[in-house]
């Protein structure tokens, strides 16, 4: 028959042999490899940013409650929700948080009955008494039952070198810096429906972009149009945009608050400016989908996320800010300043993100524009 | 090159400069980006990018440290293996099936290879309406191994059925003529001639499950698989050691797509010595 010699078969049936245990080897050690405690405990199934649960807050909420939080990758609000709505969505998964503001609609439906979600046993949650005031008017109920409740908050604003650009310049005062010509070539926005045209419409003057007309929109597309050639690029990434700014090749951008601390953090002169027309205030809530079979942990785990010691872990490792009262107290009037804690005291003018009138066309100007 | 050709290039150096130019062009482009991840891996700055602020080697001692890495390297490699073997295991039976003629073969050899045709996005959330129906909660060794194996046996089969379509019948009904009984011939005939392109259809079916990212991201609960976890480092944070990062998963997958080419290539060379070429 022609075949060679046995030995290099039996060598390799030997490796193919011991390759395999190796595989199963690790397949066993999986499962000891990185996982929290509470391995006798509860476990919950959650879908929420990655920022949620850094490592010190993630300690501080399995610790307390014995349910160990095993988060699936979070990709978008559109994502959240469309894991939600899919068969089977409202059991497979035990907590959600998302952008109030962007999931709330279809979350809760058109009218009571229609909800995704269910209502929480408050209770079981006596920290949501300490929510600031501003974030307790987020909270979502319906017929009397809470339905959707803030864990923690953002804003963004533009942000800018302060080697290069004078903090004197007026045009910091306004999201106009990002469009202004002196800038051009040197400024970059969001690759975001939403944000970008949102912020386009301030600074045209727009008190509240949602609600604008088709005209109204096509104005603001027409003007992002005539500035594209300002934009040095659309960023889409964290690492992106940071990067943009640390070396250079942008000075002024649309921008979050942990950009701003993690470039301070590695010696970066940038500062956010604090627009007239508003900074754009956001939170995202935590609701249980409403066939979930671990309610009551996960309710465990949302009043531990409102306590005081998550609010601030999640402060100093995400730099996303705290809902609570006794959180942001915790820290002093000067870091408060630092971390942008003092967004909602400092009396800068304030656009909480609304759910516009009309998404589609807004996607439709924002694809546009990206074309022209 | 035909001797004409050869001819041609000799004779006129303007022809030879410029594809001597086309040549440089094309691999600069095509690997001057995984040099640059490269010598950004190496930078010692906590900011990924320019300008070099001189040499280390503490990202990748940071990579290797890191928890969440080698476990989504663990979950990366048993998840791949599985892969690999289920995939190929079902490719060898289906091209063993496909040697026979039966009725509605074309189309169910169609219906093999839709998933390579389906764009990764809509394979992701069909799996996860089909996980949905059938109620199963995300996890590694459940869904998002099924995942796995959807994308990656089409290739498997792609890769294997010629070497099993091409086998000389001649030998299995020798075999068969001296008594061996099917399992017989399949075990101590078939099997060893066709090893070496199972084997290397395995590792190639490794390597595409290694670097699977969009299917996976629909239907993964907690535990990550390495493509998974890098793109929610970039997401969520800014990591100094991410090209660290990215060129220990390039070394890997590179590594095990070249193990099977050269087995593969083994494979054809032991392919043609048993059909006497």
């Amino acid at each position: 028959m022609g075949r060679k010699s046995s030995k290099p078969t039996s060598i390799e049936r030997r490796k193919f042999l011991a390759l395999s245990g190796a595989v199963a080897a690790s397949a066993m050690m999986e499962f000891g490899i990185d996982r929290p405690a509470s391995a006798a405990g509860e476990s919950i199934v959650g879908i929420m940013p990655g920022v949620v649960l850094p490592k010190g807050a993630r300690e501080i909420v399995e610790g307390t409650t014995g349910v160990k939080v095993e988060n699936a990758p979070y990709v978008s609000p559109t994502d959240t929700v469309a894991k939600l709505l899919a068969p089977g969505g409202t059991s497979r998964y035990d907590l959600m948080i998302s952008v109030t503001e962007f999931v709330k609609g279809p979350v809760l439906g058109q009218k009571a009955g229609d909800e995704k979600v269910r209502p929480f046993d408050m209770a079981k949650i006596p920290n949501a008494t300490d929510l600031q005031p501003v974030f307790k008017q987020q909270v979502q109920v319906r017929a009397g039952k809470t339905l959707m409740i803030p864990i923690f908050y953002g804003f963004d604003s533009p942000l800018f070198r302060t080697d290069l650009v004078s903090e004197q310049d007026a045009r910091t005062q306004t999201w106009g810096l990002l469009f202004d010509d002196k800038y051009a070539g040197k400024t970059a926005l969001r690759d975001d429906a939403y944000q970008s045209i949102v912020v386009t419409a301030l600074t045209l003057g727009h008190p509240n972009p949602a609600t604008m007309s088709i005209g109204d929109l096509a104005e603001v597309k027409k003007f992002l149009i005539s500035k594209k050639k300002n934009f040095r690029t659309l960023w889409t990434q964290f690492g992106e945009a940071v990067n943009l700014m640390s070396s250079g090749e942008v000075i002024a951008m649309y921008g979050w608050m942990p950009m701003r601390a993690a470039l301070q953090r590695n010696g970066v002169k940038v500062t956010n400016a604090w627009p007239k027309e508003g900074v754009l205030l956001w939170n995202q809530a935590a609701f249980i989908p409403k066939d979930s079979p671990h309610a009551e942990a996960s309710e465990k785990v949302v009043n531990a996320m409102l306590s005081s010691e998550f609010g601030v872990a999640l402060a100093k490792e995400s730099n996303y800010g705290p809902v609570t009262q006794k959180a942001i107290a915790a820290f002093s009037t000067d870091e408060q300043k630092k971390l942008g804690l003092d967004v909602t005291t400092r009396g800068a003018k304030l656009y909480s993100m609304q759910w516009p009138s009309d998404m589609n066309a807004w996607i439709e100007a924002w694809g546009a524009f990206k074309a022209a | 090159m035909s001797s004409a050709a050869q001819k041609m290039f000799a004779a006129s150096p303007r022809l030879r400069a410029a594809l001597w130019i086309y040549a440089i062009s094309f691999y600069v482009i095509l690997y001057a980006p995984l040099l640059m991840i490269v010598v950004l891996s190496f930078n010692n700055s906590p900011i990924v990018g320019f300008p070099l602020h001189g040499f280390t080697i503490r990202w990748y001692q940071k990579v290797f440290a890191t928890s969440e890495f080698l476990s989504a390297m663990v979950n990366s490699f048993a998840v791949g293996a599985l892969a690999a073997v289920v995939s190929t295991g079902l490719a060898l039976l289906l091209g063993l099936g496909f040697r026979r003629t039966f009725p509605l073969k074309s189309a169910l050899f169609n219906l093999v290879l839709m998933p390579i045709v389906m764009p990764g996005i809509v394979g992701g959330i069909v799996l996860l309406l089909f996980f949905g129906y059938l109620n199963i909660r995300p996890s590694l060794y459940t869904t998002v191994l099924i995942a796995h194996i959807n994308w990656v046996l089409p290739f498997a089969f792609l890769t294997l059925y010629p070497r099993v379509h091409n086998f000389d019948s001649t030998l299995e009904e020798a075999a068969m003529d001296l008594g061996a009984r099917p399992l017989e011939v399949f075990i101590h005939i078939v099997f060893p001639i066709i090893r070496p392109a199972f084997i290397a259809t395995m590792l190639f079916s490794f390597s595409l499950s290694f670097d699977e990212f969009v299917r996976t991201l629909f239907v993964t609960g907690y535990d990550r698989t390495i493509p998974v976890m890098f793109w929610s480092k970039i997401v969520d944070q800014l990591a100094p050691e991410l090209p660290a990062m990215a060129v220990v998963i390039i070394l890997i997958s590179a590594t095990m797509s070249l193990l099977g080419a050269l087995v593969s290539q083994r494979a054809s060379v032991r392919s043609q010595y048993v059909s006497g070429e």
